[in-house]
């Protein structure tokens, strides 16, 4: 068997998804179709941040990940979220929101959903959730489709120290990216 | 890749390769031997099922494999499998040995339980509610 085939989808910060429109798995299904995926040429773009006048806020993205085919497969588990970075004097926050009991904010902010550091060495154990935020696994739910994990929602804390760059995957002047393990069987 | 040793219906030992069977459809408790291979199918560990009058609670198979997403470079792609595993489990933990694939090298694992064949007793959606 191969492994499953998986994505990331940029869940829309801007306001056009409220928390009731995807708060059941079957709402999600349907939404992740719509939304653009995060590649190579769509990546989770934070936009330009200014330090002139100090630290500062990048914009908040959300991303959202399942399992498209199974590939054979039944179960993905053990979800391991990281960032690898070279910053300076920055810190990539997190914060996973339960979609499945309303906690998605429409229009996200570095203060809401409350956030902390973000792992940038691959996490011991397990720290990304179903979408519920209780269940372990992925599933096949969807013909051959799972539900999606738990809203992740990230900025980035640009310390007034930053090295200027632009940081993107490896392609940028600095090194930015994130990371998702996971177990399949 | 994994070659695995299983009993039939009618108890013969028989050996099945990965891609030769889905793994949720063999019984765990008919797995008797597991071998774990590089991609060339060169065995480089074998696994085989404790012996149930010295230790008799390690009963359950574990098999599972690692794989590694980036969100800028292989989003919507099958993605990179860098380990797998095989072990047995005594319900409580997993005791496995997993291959790093792109190095080959071997270890050892004692994890909490978290992976559960689609067969398992133990897996929570084979139990039913009380």
């Amino acid at each position: 068997m191969g492994a499953p085939t998986t994505e990331f989808k940029q869940i829309p910060t801007d306001g056009s998804v409220a928390a009731g429109d995807i708060d059941t798995g079957a709402e999600r299904n349907t939404a992740m179709s719509t939304w653009s995926a995060v590649d190579v040429g769509t990546p989770l773009d934070f936009g330009s941040v200014s330090i002139s006048g100090g630290a500062a806020n990048s914009s908040v993205q959300a991303v959202a990940f399942r399992v498209t085919a199974f590939n054979g497969n039944t179960t993905v588990t053990n979800m391991r979220f990281w960032v690898t970075e070279n910053f300076a004097d920055s810190t990539v926050n997190w914060a996973k929101v339960d979609l499945d009991a309303g906690d998605w904010v429409a229009t996200p902010t570095p203060s809401n959903p409350t956030s902390a550091a973000t792992p940038t060495s691959e996490p011991g154990t397990q720290n990304v959730l179903k979408a519920d935020s209780s269940t372990t696994d992925l599933t096949d739910e969807y013909t051959d489709v799972s539900d999606t994990t738990e809203a992740i929602v990230l900025h980035i804390a640009v310390g007034a120290s930053e090295t200027l760059g632009t940081y993107q995957g490896t392609a940028g002047s600095q090194d930015l990216q994130f990371n998702l393990k996971f177990d399949f069987s | 890749m994994y070659k695995a040793l299983i009993l039939d219906d009618d108890g013969e030992q028989r050996e099945v390769v990965e891609g030769e069977v889905t793994w949720g459809e063999l019984d765990p408790a008919k797995i008797i031997k597991l071998a774990l291979c590089n991609d060339n199918g060169e065995v480089l560990a074998v696994i085989d099922k404790p012996d149930p009058e010295i230790n008799d609670s390690f009963q359950e198979f574990i098999q599972y494999q690692t794989a590694h997403i980036t969100g800028v470079s292989v989003a919507n792609t099958i993605t990179d499998v860098v380990a797998q595993a095989g072990g047995w489990t005594d319900g409580k933990y997993e005791y496995v040995i997993v291959v790093d694939i792109p190095t080959e090298r071997l270890f050892m694992q004692t994890l909490p339980r978290m992976h559960f064949h689609p067969k398992s007793v133990d897996n929570p959606r084979n139990q039913q509610p009380t």
